[in-house]
């Protein structure tokens, strides 16, 4: 009897064991299974959509915002299938009643047509349609979608007052790009993520490309929750409710007006010259702010489609394609040289008669030149005279330098897939290698580096890391999340940007900027390049070319840095001096005349003060009260009777090959860019916020959805006019 | 051997040990019972119904146990009181039957105030006859004897159970047989005789199968309740997901989800899985030790017993006790197939709890009585 009773108490010792075993399975090992799969069971979770944070301008223009919509969809065999059930049931509620002498069958199609007749309308099909729609043996089908929200609650309406199933209503968002092309490459884009297919998801907008994808997390905003604790009746007995939280508004150091300036002067440097396209950057040289960064061609961010990757219409040139800069690169050559005393301006150098061996490789000039002194050497862009002077430098200190001007690293401006360009360690350089990075090959520069160089001169030696958000703050409150970090370093001395400046003016009086880059009334200073466009191991092409032109303005005190290249001009001229210099002199112009700056030019000064003495001898023949007209491009009566100073005449007038486009804008007056959208079908929200975005002045006549506008759509408005919109109750 | 040794019925003596250890951990059970009971119907329409009439029982069964632990088990032992309770049992079965079913059982007998369950003494009967006639059946040598020995313990059984299936209860039948299966075996009854039982038993349940096809449904629930969930595998899926979502440590005691109309009977049948998910392992782990400890005094009582009367008693009530509540926690954790088996001291059931109670008392009796046993021997010694 002993013996079994052990047996028994082994058995139930086994069974004991077995009973732990299974515990800990379930509850350590299998726990997160289970949790997951009770939340599942206990909690029914709603989400609501955030709406994306906006891009604005450095003046808080919109440059991207969302239009918070709704979108209708019906699940059309739940529809029949709950549909049935539920008619069946208040068709016998009704019966019992005794309030209903209809059979069943009448019952419920009187009851259908009813709903899908009040329906029908709202969603903008006919009755029929809806009936067909319904009858479709599908578990998905959009009835309408991005409808404005005052609709989308009388859609809700009709539901609930039919008790209709399966017809269900979601947030769908809609971005616009008020502008449409307007700084598109900066702005970047949105794709729609494919998390919101299945119905109870959410449509997110997810940024694929500039700005909106380099701060997504910040645009994206947190979904809204409510989470309800659901006995098994389906009764709820907890309710724990989190409003979504709106994405971050993104302010950029963009200026508009700048901005659509310099994508004009591009896109018309590409027709003119039948470039394959052109870029341009202008920044503030003491705070780093970027104003303006456009590549033509451009797109427009509303109607992204074809095959993205493949046309470069999407790239942004100005940070994704570094190129070989050429002549402009001779700017740090000089200034490396400059700074550490190998030179003075004045010092006479032998340019060698166009020719020089490095390496026992030839190089040669364009044009050959003797004895030249630096400064003239600079400002011919002589080959050799650039060669010998980095022959002075030695290749370890010349590379010390190009580092220090920040190339062949990214510039860490806030913009995705930004490229680093290539500046060999010195150490793998050839016998001939520093003859060519001298004059700008065997490097490779983004347009973004080539502008902070030029910017590190102009602020006195100091260079400022670029940067595109000025600052980004919460929706709603307006609460600093994040600040640049802007960091500055010493690149040369003041004395020797003073002595690079001085230079870089000369180009621009003397060298090979001074066809082109006359400004009326303001000092400039520059450098101009022709590189030959490299293609890897193939080389250099013959006729391929990328003139660019680095400098800034005014001289004297300088507030931008502007760097402008056009890609492969075909239509004859190909000098930087003749292609890019012209850019960059009316993109100088704009830019000073819209931030009305006083002009610093000696000579201008003198013009106008012997014009008052004339005009005070002799007041009855001009009209002074605009006395900027009078200095304008468009005047050359008033500046040829100032012979012998030739502000405004056109390049043209000096001769040569070279045909600059006439200066014919006035400065500062900068043309309008934007078409003006279709706004039928929007309610009152949509409409101003849509016209604020366009930096339109809304009058709003009546209420409802809009029925007619003024401008139409697809005319070109321009900031600060005026959009009428007559709106009607549908 | 045990004949000899009748004593009074009833012990004034204090001097006796008995097993405080057994006590404390029944009476532990009990009042943790009556908190999870608590905490289990707090969703219910009027939560604090089955605390009260489960602290009512608790507090009877309490009394029971202190009264039965100074009455000689071999009280029990006599014709008399084996026949009379075998006898009550049967006419309370019998009668249920007279009663409206509730959820379509009839299991109850249910009078003004409260309700009873036979079923529940019918276990304690059955112990009680069979500890009392196998210790007749060994004095008398017949235990090898099919037709002496199991064939009339297999009557009893089979008038008992077949009552208590018809209610329809096959947890409780379950339960029944194989405490009589486990008694035989200890009594010293021959396997191969157990085993000619077997297939009766065996046609018995494909019978209750056809009888009701909801059953074979359960069987197939268990294999796999996640094909279904909402279906026959709905109880034990919520179970499941109960105790797992515990994880080690519980939501906290009170703060069950899964109680709220998922479980089915989170007051009874499924409290561990209110446990489980309240307490976490820490807690639904501590309750198994303290089960495995009572069933280890138990076991110790019977190996103690001084005769085999006491030591077939003390076999038969811990495996009653022990089994059930290994039975119960097996279903919870889909070990087993489902059926209706209470977990001993903790579900709410105020038949059942009372009946449990009055077990320990007699086994804290035969406790004592071993003891007693060994000290005269020590003094003998």
């Amino acid at each position: 009897m002993h013996r079994r009773l052990k047996l028994l108490a082994m058995i139930l010792f086994t069974w004991l064991i077995i009973i732990l075993w299974r515990l800990t399975w379930v509850q350590v090992v299998q726990h997160d299974y289970y949790a997951a799969l009770a939340r599942k069971v206990q909690v029914d979770i709603t989400r609501q959509l955030p709406v994306r944070g906006t891009i604005v301008d450095r003046d808080n223009h919109y440059l991207a915002y969302t239009l918070p919509l709704n979108s209708v969809y019906v699940d059309p065999k739940l529809f029949r299938k709950t549909m049935a059930d539920r008619l069946r049931k208040s068709y016998e509620k009704l019966k019992r009643e005794g309030k209903t002498s209809q059979t069943f069958e009448q019952y419920s199609e009187q009851t259908i047509s009813d709903a899908l007749r009040e329906l029908a309308p709202l969603l903008g099909q006919s009755e029929a349609d809806l009936r067909l729609t319904l009858s479709a043996n599908e578990s998905f089908v959009w009835l309408k979608r991005k409808m404005e929200p005052d609709a989308a609650r009388r859609v809700k309406d009709v539901i609930e007052k039919y008790n209709l199933h399966g017809i269900e209503i979601r947030d769908e968002a809609e971005r616009n790009y008020p502008n449409q092309e307007l700084a598109a490459h900066l702005i970047g884009y949105v794709g729609l993520s494919n998390k919101g297919v299945s119905p109870g998801g959410l449509d997110t907008c997810y940024g694929v490309a500039g700005i909106e994808k380099q701060f997504d997390n910040f645009l994206q905003g947190k979904p809204g929750e409510t989470e309800q604790s659901q006995d098994g009746r389906g009764d709820v007995y907890e309710r724990r409710v989190l409003p979504p939280m709106d994405g971050a508004k993104i302010k950029l150091t963009i200026d508009s007006a700048l901005q659509r300036k310099v994508e004009m002067l591009l896109a018309q440097a590409v027709r003119e010259h039948r470039a394959k396209g052109a870029s341009a950057v202008v920044m503030d040289p003491r705070t780093g702010e970027i104003l303006a960064m456009a590549n033509a061609p451009t797109f427009d961010p509303n109607r992204i489609g074809g095959d993205v990757s493949r046309n470069s219409a999407y790239l942004n040139q100005a940070v994704m394609l570094p190129y070989e800069p050429g002549s402009i690169f001779k700017v740090v050559t000089f200034a490396a040289a400059f700074e550490e005393g190998l030179i003075t301006p004045d010092e006479m150098i032998d340019c060698g008669n166009g020719q020089i061996t490095v390496g026992g490789r030839v190089i040669r000039d364009t044009h050959s030149y003797g004895r030249l002194t630096i400064e003239d050497a600079f400002a011919k862009s002589s080959n050799v005279g650039a060669i010998r002077i980095a022959q002075r430098l030695g290749r370890e200190r010349f590379h010390r330098y190009i580092i220090n001007f920040g190339f062949g690293a990214p510039t860490k401006i806030e913009l995705p897939g930004e490229q680093a360009g290539v500046v060999h360690p010195a150490a793998r350089w050839r016998p001939d290698s520093i003859g060519s990075v001298a004059i700008g090959q065997e490097v490779s520069v983004t347009l973004v580096q080539a502008v902070a160089s030029i910017a590190a001169i102009a602020n006195k030696g100091v260079l400022v890391s670029p940067h595109l958000v000025s600052e980004i703050t919460t929706a709603v409150k307006g609460d600093v999340l994040y600040k640049p970090t802007i960091e500055s370093r010493r690149v040369v001395s003041e004395r020797t940007a003073e002595l690079m400046t001085r230079i870089l003016q000369r180009v621009v009086t003397d060298g090979t900027g001074r066809h082109a880059v006359q400004l009326s009334g303001y000092t400039a200073a520059g450098k101009t390049g022709t590189p030959q466009k490299s293609f890897g191991s193939a080389g250099y092409l013959p006729g391929r070319y990328m003139p660019s032109f680095l400098g800034f303005v005014p001289a004297s005190e300088p507030r931008y840095a502007i760097v402008v290249m056009v890609d492969e001009p075909a239509a004859g001229s190909y000098y930087g001096g003749v292609v890019a210099a012209p850019i960059f002199a009316r993109l100088a112009e704009a830019a000073l005349g819209g931030a009305d700056i006083a002009p610093d030019d000696p000579k201008y000064r003198q013009l106008v003060q012997s014009l008052q003495e004339k005009l005070s001898a002799r007041p009855t023949e001009m009209d002074l009260s605009d006395g900027d007209e009078v200095m304008g491009g468009g005047q050359p009566e008033a500046s040829g009777a100032m012979a012998p100073i030739s502000y405004s005449l056109p390049a043209a007038a000096k001769g040569g090959e070279q045909v600059a486009p006439s200066v014919g804008t006035k400065p500062g007056r900068v043309e309008a860019g934007s078409r003006m959208p279709d706004l039928r079908g929007r309610g009152m929200r949509a409409v101003t916020t849509i016209c604020s975005g366009l930096q339109l002045k809304a009058k709003i006549f009546g209420s409802g959805v809009a029925v007619r506008q003024s401008p139409a759509a697809g005319a070109m408005v321009s900031p600060g006019g005026e959009c009428r919109v007559w709106l009607e109750q549908d | 051997m045990a004949k000899s040794k009748r004593r009074p019925i009833w012990q004034a003596t204090e001097t006796l040990s008995w097993d405080l250890w057994m006590a404390a951990s029944a009476i532990g059970l009990t009042f943790f019972g009556l908190v999870m009971v608590y905490s289990a119907s707090a969703a219910a329409k009027n939560p604090s119904h089955h605390l009260l009439t489960q602290g009512g029982a608790a507090l009877i069964g309490i009394a029971i146990l202190a009264t039965l632990r100074r009455v000689d088990y071999h009280f029990y032992a006599r014709p008399v009181v084996v026949y009379g309770f075998l006898l009550l049992c049967i006419l309370m079965l019998a009668s249920v039957f007279l009663f409206s079913a509730r959820q379509g059982a009839h299991r109850w007998i249910i009078l003004p105030g409260f309700s009873l369950q036979p079923s529940e003494p019918a276990k304690l009967a059955m112990v009680i006859f069979l500890s009392w006639f196998l210790a007749l059946r060994e004095s008398e040598k017949q235990l090898e004897d099919f037709w002496a020995t199991i064939a009339p313990a297999g009557v009893v059984l089979g008038i008992l159970s077949s009552l208590i299936l018809l209610e329809p209860d096959l947890g409780t039948t379950a339960m029944l047989c194989l405490i009589t299966v486990t008694m035989l075996w200890i009594a010293g009854s021959p396997l191969r005789s157990l085993l000619l039982a077997a297939p009766v038993l065996a046609v018995g349940l494909v019978i209750m199968i056809l009888i009701k096809p909801y059953r074979l449904k359960r069987i197939y629930a268990f294999i796999s309740p996640e094909m279904d969930p909402l279906g026959a595998g709905y109880n034990i899926q919520q179970a499941l997901t109960a105790i797992g979502s515990g994880g080690v440590n519980g939501l906290g005691l009170g703060q069950s989800r899964q109680k709220r109309n998922l479980l089915p009977e989170p007051e009874s049948d499924f409290i561990f899985p209110v446990i489980g998910e309240e307490l976490g392992f820490i807690g639904g782990s501590c309750l198994i030790l303290v089960f495995a400890f009572f069933l280890w005094r138990g076991l110790r009582t019977a190996w103690r017993a001084p005769d085999t009367v006491g030591r077939l008693m003390a076999v038969g009530l811990t495996t009653w006790i022990g089994a059930q509540a290994f039975l119960n926690l097996s279903v919870a954790l889909k070990l087993l197939p489902t059926k209706g088996i209470t977990l001993p001291f903790i579900s709410a059931g105020g038949s059942s709890l009372i009946a449990v109670l009055t077990a320990v008392g007699i086994l804290l009796n035969i406790s004592a009585s071993g003891s007693e046993t060994r000290n005269q021997q020590a003094e003998a010694g």
